[in-house]
């Protein structure tokens, strides 16, 4: 392909992928690299650079909003964060001495953990408001607002929540994702944080968890600028606009093309990990 | 349940949140939507230079090459020379450098504040940072 229609294809399909990331709470990063790998024939190791950025690009543009009305426990992210940016650079590291295969692999498991969990949301737990040291000690109670009001929440189980936090850092640097379901998952599930708390708070923290590992990658050349760019700027518009327009949508009918859309990938994905033509 | 010793009392919000919610807050929403939309415009500039420069070579990545632009203080002085990929680059380092300003910006925040525990556990987070961004080329 020339370099016009290449780059032109770029922003577009990752506009798409940004949109559509917004709109389902996935994050746009989990279809880019099947994008550029399976459409683009980009190499995974660029292609995974290339997710990194988008994936910092998307967490800032919508932090900025979330950090804003309250939602976003800081505290809870800026400890935790010391969890995720370790696994990020120990994945950026790992994923230098493992092959191509292998992490396509790990990636194939990623996607279907996220199709199955856009399809099938959590159920609310009742709040736990039992104290904990713990939490205590760092300060991590907090409130957010509802439509009741500011509601007070207690955080439980730090340690636990952490070592999740490390292997969604891993993950995160290894797959070139954000890893927003593991960390939801750490947050919501384990230490018991508000649903609305948990996903806010996991969108602060991976655009720094994906900074430290694309910090590696980029000293390794794998950040190509005409392939990061155009992604880059892409999956953010894209992530805006669908930012927008999701309070006056419904999204049960778009999860479900998502979903078909991530099975979709990792099946190709698989596909070409077992006839070894990555 | 709790105790009156316990700062905050029934709310277990309010231990140190005042000051915290809405000031600092806002200070870092500011921030990230500053360094988003300068990396946007960097963007969108090196790749207008990069389409002006040649739109019609052919571009294949099928095979990993290492980028040229590999370092942060290289791509700055890169960019200077107004060439598109250099530019670009500078897009996306602006970028990765957004949440790191943001660590940066919290920890003056926490700094200010005196609050120690918040401080140290900041400068872990920055320190691991500073060392995927410069310290760590030679692990390759």
């Amino acid at each position: 392909m020339t370099a016009l229609p290449f780059i032109l294809l770029l922003v577009a399909a990752s506009l798409g992928a940004g949109f559509l990331g917004a709109l389902t709470g996935l994050g746009g990063g989990v279809v880019i690299v099947p994008i550029l790998v399976l459409l683009f024939g980009v190499d995974l190791r660029f292609a995974v650079g290339a997710s990194l950025v988008a994936v910092i690009a998307t967490s800032s543009g919508a932090a900025a909003a979330y950090v804003r009305e309250g939602y976003t426990n800081i505290r809870v992210g800026i400890l935790l964060e010391v969890a995720t940016v370790t696994g990020a650079i120990v994945g950026a590291i790992v994923a230098a001495m493992v092959s191509k295969n292998a992490i396509a692999s790990i990636f194939v498991v990623a996607l279907f953990w996220s199709a199955y969990s856009t399809l099938r949301p959590p159920k609310p737990l009742p709040p736990d408001t039992e104290p904990d040291a713990i939490s205590r000690k760092f300060r991590l109670d907090s409130s957010y607002p509802t439509k009741e009001g500011m509601v007070a929440y207690r955080v439980h189980h730090v340690p636990a929540g952490g070592v999740i936090m490390f292997f969604a850092g891993l993950l995160s640097a290894l797959v070139g994702i954000g890893s927003g379901i593991v960390k939801v998952f750490a947050m919501d599930r384990m230490m018991r944080l508000p649903f609305k708390v948990s996903t806010t708070t996991s969108n602060f923290m991976i655009g720094v968890t994906a900074a430290a590992s694309a910090g590696v990658y980029l000293q390794r050349g794998q950040i190509q600028p005409a392939i990061a760019a155009p992604v880059a700027l892409g999956a953010l518009i894209g992530s805006l606009a669908g930012a927008r327009v999701l309070p006056h949508i419904q999204t049960k009918a778009l999860r479900y093309v998502f979903a078909g859309v991530v099975v979709f990938a990792g099946i190709e994905l698989l596909r070409r990990v077992l006839s070894n033509s990555l | 349940m709790n105790n009156s010793a316990r700062e905050g009392g029934e709310k277990p919000t309010d231990a140190g949140a005042p000051v915290h919610k809405g000031d600092l807050e806002s200070k870092l929403a500011t921030l990230l939507t500053a360094g988003t939309a300068l990396s946007a415009v960097v963007l969108c500039i090196g790749g207008a230079v990069f389409l002006w420069e040649d739109s019609a070579s052919k571009l294949n990545f099928s095979a990993f090459e290492p980028s040229a632009h590999g370092s942060v203080f290289s791509v700055f002085r890169e960019a200077v020379q107004l060439k598109g990929s250099a530019l670009m680059q500078l897009g996306v380092v602006l970028l990765i450098l957004t949440p790191v300003a943001r660590v940066f910006f919290t920890l003056v925040a926490f700094l200010a504040r005196w609050d120690w525990l918040y401080v140290i556990v900041t400068v872990i987070v920055l320190g691991v940072l500073i060392y995927g961004l410069l310290g760590s080329a030679q692990l390759h």
